[in-house]
């Protein structure tokens, strides 16, 4: 009976810190859960919330809104760029590194990987998001815009990785691109853009290998994207642009918000 | 003669230097009472974006959050603005707005439906980083004299224009 109890307690605690966890660009894609883009720094769990700084990641636990409580405070590493939880692990982009923490059944993350993205990562200063499906992660890297340390290599590139095995992740393929930015997936497509060239729809069905379907707004500028309910949102630090993508072959503008 | 020569002195030690620059305007992190609910606002710097339910939501860099309302997308209809200084960073989940102010992380309750807004609760220095503080300077394009920015006066917010009177950085 004891033992039943503590299965028991095990599993709810587990689904308590598993389920439902679509509140980002990485998880399902349902009108009813928060849809963040893909520069989201801050990521909720049912009732926990997991908030990211440049360096430290803080577990909060908000069961209680008025009286929330801080659970742990992990020193990441620096450059943070983003976090989004593709159960049961919290994904996390940097300029250099994607980190994998997987959530515990008491919802505090525990570091599972770190992975380099450069052989000889001083050469390179990237800035940009990690998206995660299961078992593939999609990364974009750009130095081609706002190149902060002015280094010589360059940088540019949609790549997706293996995450199964945490021993060895593995670079299944890169897609060079102009100056990739925020990214998106719903089924079985993946929205990118191009801070410098519109945005990209690829074809995810083999999801080692986005297949280019088309290219839109070319030359216009695109930082983020949410991707939900046919409805792409599009946005760049001026304007917010929204799409119509029922027929993947033939997207349909429907507005532009400019205040 | 002596009160003359004093107001000449004083008048010329005091204006040795005068120069229109720029000088930065802090944020007091723990000064609730700046998060409020407004009607909407131009769109200026715009960063993460948000998508809840019918809601639309924008951050505006360092400034807080515009809510559109996206019933139809063909035509989203702005419904307010949420003042939040030193913001970047939140989430909406239907109820709370969970939303940095550069060192805290702040609890909203927030309904669309409902007029005003109100700040439950803060976490303090979630969002504080270590070791120092970045060396914040004027944008690119500036050049000329500016007020140093000194950490210890609060959290840095954006620069504005104003009259120096003393020589302390200088862009060049």
């Amino acid at each position: 009976m004891k033992k039943f109890i503590y299965v028991l307690g095990i599993f709810l605690l587990s689904a308590c810190s598993y389920s439902g966890g679509g509140s980002s660009s990485g998880g399902s894609n349902s009108s009813t859960d928060t849809l963040s883009g893909s520069y989201s720094k801050i990521v909720q769990v049912d009732h926990l919330i997991y908030a990211i700084n440049s360096q430290f990641l803080s577990t909060i636990d908000v069961t209680n809104p008025e009286k929330p409580v801080e659970l742990s405070k992990i020193d990441v590493g620096f450059d943070i760029e983003n976090i989004v939880f593709n159960a049961p692990y919290l994904i996390i982009g940097s300029a250099q590194h994607m980190y994998i923490y997987e959530v515990t059944s008491k919802g505090i993350p525990v570091k599972k990987v770190e992975q380099d993205y450069f052989d000889f990562s001083d050469q390179v200063c990237t800035s940009d998001p990690v998206i995660a499906r299961q078992d593939r992660a999609y990364v974009t890297l750009s130095s081609l815009v706002e190149d902060k340390c002015n280094r010589a290599v360059k940088v540019n590139e949609l790549r997706v990785y293996d995450i199964s095995d945490f021993d060895n992740l593995k670079l299944l393929s890169t897609t060079t691109m102009k100056s990739p930015k925020g990214l998106a997936f719903d089924r079985q497509y993946l929205f990118v853009c191009d801070q410098k060239d519109g945005f990209s729809v690829f074809d995810i069905s083999n999801k080692d290998k986005p297949v280019l379907i088309r290219k839109y707004e070319s030359g216009t500028e695109a930082y983020d994207v949410i991707a939900a309910d046919n409805l792409l949102t599009i946005v760049n630090s001026k304007k917010i642009k929204q799409y119509d993508y029922s027929d993947i072959e033939n997207i349909q503008f429907l507005s532009e918000i400019d205040l | 003669m002596v009160v003359v020569s004093v107001f000449l002195l004083s008048g010329c030690l005091k204006f040795e230097f005068e120069e229109e620059g720029l000088k930065p305007v802090y944020l007091d992190p723990n000064d609730m009472s700046v998060i409020r609910k407004i009607d909407p606002i131009p769109f200026g710097d715009l960063g993460l974006i948000v998508r809840r339910g019918n809601l639309l939501m924008i951050n505006e860099k360092l400034r807080g959050i515009h809510v559109l309302n996206n019933t139809n997308p063909s035509s989203p209809v702005p419904l307010c603005f949420i003042e939040i200084p030193g913001n970047s960073q939140f989430s909406y989940d239907g109820q709370y707005i969970y939303a940095d102010n550069s060192i805290h992380l702040i609890i909203i309750k927030f309904n669309p439906q409902v007029d005003g807004i109100k700040v439950v609760s803060k976490i303090d220095n979630v969002y504080k980083q270590k070791g120092p503080s970045q060396n914040i300077i004027p944008p690119n394009d500036y050049r000329g004299y500016f007020e140093c920015y000194n950490p210890s006066e609060g959290v840095f917010l954006r620069w504005e224009k104003a009259m120096l009177y003393e020589k302390t950085c200088k862009k060049k």
